[in-house]
């Protein structure tokens, strides 16, 4: 793997050059598990996890988390989805994808930018995984590697890089601190607090270990199922 | 330069040649956005003004969102409004408004457009196909005639939208049915979202007054018979997909006021106050009439509300239905059912069947009552006076619910008379005792009344009345509702009325500010100055804020709030007041009064367009019934508590049952509140010198080539 | 026994299990925030019984001192309407008084039901 840090190669860019090369393939896809090589990236420190029974779908939290990261309120740059159907009946009508801040994230794993990668666990904020946009090459491998429907990557149209939930580290527009031990966005502003963060990591071998049961008391007391 | 919360566009569908025009939303930016920006571009894009019929093709309807569409801004993120000529209206259809919730206006704005003007007529139906900066217009033959639901699923399908919820993101750009010489190579956008279509059922179609655009499972635009616009148009549907974002100028104080908006003003969930005074400040809750079908649901509400007001349920029918539409039908559903659950069942169905037709239901609410009048009179049935073969004896059952409404939509049965409008069949049908008697109760315009008698609630019925149809502002109802249910149960009052109005009037500036007589609704103040005030207020902080920067009509004004130590609600306040999220939004520097002054400048432009249609004060009247008995609700509710000052000037809640409106009088407050608008009193017409003032010269130059300013010397 | 009604007849309970002519109804309506106060009528008890049961999201709106004349005079029920009186001048609030009415009428709809059921047997 050629390691020149440069930005081109004569006429050939960087990125084309790590494309062409085959840098990116390391790892192996098999169905069932997200890697077949381990990877040893430390665990992040932090996690969302969410509450799909109650949702109320009003999308606050895509609009605040774009505004939080870019300034701009929208939904393709949020990197919390939100999807519904209004025709579908509860509990389906509602999805809820945050990233999962994978043990063995393969958006990290496939990361072709050397000597650091772009899409990396940050040692300086509890390990999240997240981009530099800084040194994000566009490749896209992240965002089809992601095992999750749809993937918690998102393309940045405007800026032609991959984005993805950084647990708000990067907020220039937030008040408060981000990060591991600081504010997220969606969770302050959720307005039935669908979701929660937390340090302790889901089980990493279930797809639902990430939905979880925030409803209480006064969920009940509205008429609602705790269950 | 950047317009902060603005998309920067205003889309133009030309129906009559199918063609897309991109204009500068800039030059409307004074007007603010929804029913502002929409009367303004009605103003330039209308050529003929004196239209009183929806469905002229001179007509132009406007579909229009605000800069804070789309954005946190507390139940003002997903509203939309709609403006043009009604339908169905008595005498006159004026130039009318109606509004609705849910995802549209978000996904408009991402998608680049500020609102849409809708001109001219398609020679057969079309849908029109938003993607982004694309606009396809497509024959909409096989869509003619299916219900809103099922348009909105076949238009997803047509697109190769992925059903379900968990879906993987869709480049916009490749999605079928696109425009040919769309770019290639350059990178669209993508979202994993479902599309907002925007669209027309049977009663639209068949252009019948009260047809409704719906959007979702159960948002309406209800009002005004603006679906029977669209159908005239042949216009069947809109559908919006939106991959861009609105940028905000101060996304640091917008979040700041929006979380302070959740922790201050927001009951919260550890120890919640579920009988708070508030109208933001209350849990999310399903505005239905019928207890809830089931505990197995969620809420659910538009784009950006803090406290959603329906519901998804797991029982296959109710979704996103909430308020009058979960009980138009509900004095009839309790004659057949066998129990609550049934009561509920039948209720949220019957709510499911006027959405799938697109009919606004408020119409049936004193609507079917006199129908049933008739009936049970011998003058409406089979071979009667009045002929109809619906299954009169079966009212009640669902059956019977869905033969109404398609009579209703499909202009057959007793369909064909009231398609044209209600008041207009009650004359034909020689029932004009019935407006003198009360049997029909539709007091102002042709159009029912809302639930909050104009004899007693006083603001809705002179709103209704100097304007152009059920005011349907909440801003003080409250008063009545939170009061007498607290009279009902013997429960203390949590504000007392003295404070109650004090609270009010703090923030009733610039007209009202610190006068409290003016919410006093005694005998003694009914058709007084202060009075006056109280209605110009609600109407020019609607035209601004509610209806065109779009606060929700359910949470907006928030004037007192007993989640706060001093009851001061949101409204206007220094740290969460509607001009802090605008100006966090926009870049402006608004005070709150400024934004009252703004919606006063729209208020006059809208009078404007009435008196271009013909309107003069000589019109301007209640249905008789309302002059001519007393409200006696009695019989219906026990009372209609409301804050009164005795003779003595103390402040008390006093029952305002029992009086009627003396026509006399009514003429004497006509004139005083003409007078306070800068009108002229002898015709009610806006006076040059109070447009100039405003900065709508070109208004008056209209109205005077017209022959209809009015005179400065009155 | 809460209540001191007595059986009533089979002819009386048909009359209280079923709904009177529409020009006997008896005006009820609904106040529910924020769509207003609402119209409608009862004609039967059965009916009065559903329409009066508590839940939280409406109140419903009645004359309760108006009630038992339209009990005695278009059910035909004097004990009942008596008991309602009775019921309706002791509540401390207009709630207590519908809720008080709602247990007494049920009270009796089940009566009927039994008298009912006892003449089929």
């Amino acid at each position: 793997m050629n390691e020149d840090k440069t930005e081109s190669l004569g006429k050939i860019t960087r990125r084309q050059f790590l494309l062409g090369s085959g840098a990116i393939g390391a790892t192996v896809f098999l169905p069932g598990r997200l890697l077949a090589i381990p990877n040893t990236i430390p665990d992040s420190k932090g996690f969302l996890v969410v509450d799909l029974k109650k949702c109320q779908g009003c999308g606050t939290c895509m609009m605040a988390c774009a505004l939080a990261h870019s300034g701009e309120a929208s939904y393709s740059l949020s990197r919390i989805q939100i999807q519904q159907d209004s025709f579908a009946d509860w509990p389906d009508d509602v999805s809820m994808a945050i990233c999962r801040q994978c043990r063995d994230a393969p958006c990290v794993a496939v990361c072709p930018v050397r000597p650091i990668r772009a899409n990396k666990a940050n040692p300086g904020h509890g390990n999240v995984r997240m981009i530099d946009p800084a040194l994000c090459i566009g490749c896209k491998m992240c965002l089809t590697r992601c095992p999750y429907t749809p993937s918690r990557i998102q393309w940045n149209r405007d800026l032609q890089k991959s984005q993805k939930c950084d647990l708000c580290v990067d907020t220039p527009y937030l008040e408060e601190k981000g990060g591991p031990g600081g504010m997220q966005a969606c969770v302050q502003v959720c307005p039935v607090n669908a979701i929660s963060y937390t340090t302790k990591m889901p089980d990493q071998g279930s797809e639902e270990s990430y939905n979880v049961n925030l409803r209480g008391r006064a969920w009940s007391k509205l008429g609602m199922t705790t269950k | 330069m950047t317009l902060y919360g603005y998309a920067g566009k205003i889309l133009r569908l030309d129906m009559t040649n199918r063609k897309a025009i991109a204009i500068e939303t800039e030059p409307y930016r004074r007007w603010g956005g929804g029913h502002g920006m929409g009367a303004a571009l009605f103003w330039d894009f209308c050529k003929d003004k004196t239209i009183t019929d929806g469905r002229n093709p001179a007509n132009v309807c406007c579909v229009m969102t605000s800069p804070l569409c789309g954005t946190i801004v507390p139940s003002a993120g997903g509203r939309c409004e709609v403006v043009g000529v009604g339908v169905g209206q008595y005498p006159v259809s004026w130039f009318t408004r109606t509004n609705f919730g849910g995802r549209f206006s978000t996904m408009l704005k991402y998608a680049g457009w500020d609102g849409i003007v809708i001109e001219g007529k398609a020679n057969s139906p079309v849908w029109v196909d938003i993607r982004d900066g694309q606009v396809i217009f497509h024959d909409a033959q096989d869509l003619w005639g299916k219900n809103t639901w099922s348009t909105q699923l076949e238009i997803r399908d047509l697109i190769k939208i992925r059903r379900g919820t968990k879906t993987h993101w869709q480049d916009i750009e490749a999605l079928p049915l696109g425009e040919s010489n769309a770019s290639s190579g350059e990178d669209f956008g993508r979202t994993t979202q479902k599309p907002a279509i925007l669209c027309i059922g049977r009663a639209g179609e068949n252009q019948t007054c009260h047809a409704a655009l719906i959007h979702d499972a159960g948002n309406g635009a209800g009002q005004g018979g603006l679906g029977a616009v669209w159908g005239s148009k042949n216009l069947k549907a809109i559908s919006v997909l939106g991959t861009g974002g609105i940028k905000v100028h101060n996304p640091k104080a917008l979040l700041r006021a929006r979380m302070i908006t959740k922790e201050k003003y927001v009951t919260s969930w550890q120890a919640p106050d579920f009988q708070a005074w508030t109208r933001i400040g209350r849990l999310p809750n399903p505005i239905i009439q019928a207890a809830p079908p089931t505990v197995e649901r969620r809420p659910q509400s538009c784009q950006g509300c803090i406290n959603g007001c329906r519901s998804r349920y797991n029982v296959g029918y109710g979704n996103e239905s909430a308020c009058q539409e979960t009980f138009w039908y509900g004095p009839y559903a309790r004659k057949v059912a066998k129990s609550r659950a049934e009561d509920t069942e039948i209720n949220l169905r019957g709510a499911d069947i006027v959405q799938k037709y697109g009919l606004n239901s408020f119409v049936l609410q004193p609507g079917l009552h006199w129908l049933e009048h008739l009936y049970e009179e011998g003058v409406l049935g089979p071979g009667r006076p009045i002929p109809s073969d619906l299954p009169w004896e079966s009212i009640g059952t669902l059956d019977f619910a869905e033969k109404i409404v398609h009579a209703l939509s499909t202009r057959t049965d007793i369909g064909a008379d009231l398609a044209d409008g209600w008041v207009q069949a009650a004359l034909k049908w020689g029932r004009e005792e019935d407006l003198h008697t009360g049997a029909l109760q539709f007091s102002y315009w042709g159009v029912p009344e809302h639930g909050y008698d104009p004899r007693a609630e006083l603001e809705w019925g002179y709103g209704s009345l100097m304007g152009d149809r059920d005011t349907n502002t909440h801003c003080f109802n409250y008063i009545f509702t939170n009061v007498s249910a607290a009279f009902a149960f013997g429960k203390p009052l949590r504000i007392q009325a003295e404070e109650m109005v004090k609270l009010h009037a703090k923030k009733m500036s610039p007209y009202a500010k610190d006068r409290p007589e003016v919410l006093d609704y005694s005998d003694a103040n009914m058709y007084s100055e202060a009075v006056a005030q109280t209605v110009r207020w609600q109407q020019h902080y609607c035209r601004f804020y509610k209806n065109s920067a779009l606060y929700c009509d359910l949470k907006w004004p928030d004037f007192v709030n007993t989640n706060v130590p001093d009851h001061e609600g949101a409204t206007a306040s220094p740290d969460a007041g509607e001009q802090v999220f605008w100006n966090a939004v926009t870049g402006d520097t608004l005070s709150f009064e400024n934004g009252i002054e703004i919606g006063r400048r729209i208020w006059n432009l809208d009078n404007a367009i009435w008196v271009l249609q013909g309107r003069h004060r000589d019109m301007v009247h209640f249905a008789p019934y309302i002059y001519e008995t007393v409200y006696n609700k009695g019989e219906v509710f026990p009372f209609f508590m409301w804050t009164c000052r005795d003779d003595k000037g103390r402040w008390h809640y006093k029952d305002l049952m029992g009086r009627s409106m003396d026509k006399a009088k009514l003429e004497e407050w006509k004139t005083i509140f003409y007078q306070l608008e800068g009108w002229d009193i002898k015709t009610g017409w806006p006076k040059r010198s109070t447009l100039e003032k405003m900065d709508m010269g070109f208004v008056a130059d209209a109205l005077e080539a017209a022959g209809r300013l009015g005179e400065e010397a009155s | 026994m809460k209540y001191s009604l007595s059986q009533p007849s089979e002819s009386l309970a048909r009359k209280i299990l079923n709904p009177v002519p529409f020009k006997d109804r008896f005006p009820a309506g609904r106040l529910k925030p924020p769509v207003g106060v609402l119209p409608g009528d009862v004609r039967s008890l059965p009916e009065l019984h559903l329409f009066l049961e508590p839940d939280n999201a409406s109140l419903p709106g009645i004359n309760l001192k108006a009630l038992p004349k339209w009990v005695e005079a278009s059910i035909g029920d004097k004990e009942l309407a008596e008991s309602i009186l009775a019921i309706v001048d002791t509540a401390a609030n207009y709630v207590e008084g519908c809720v008080g009415v709602y247990e007494v009428v049920g009270y009796r709809l089940d009566q009927a039901r039994g008298a009912i059921k006892e003449t089929k047997v």
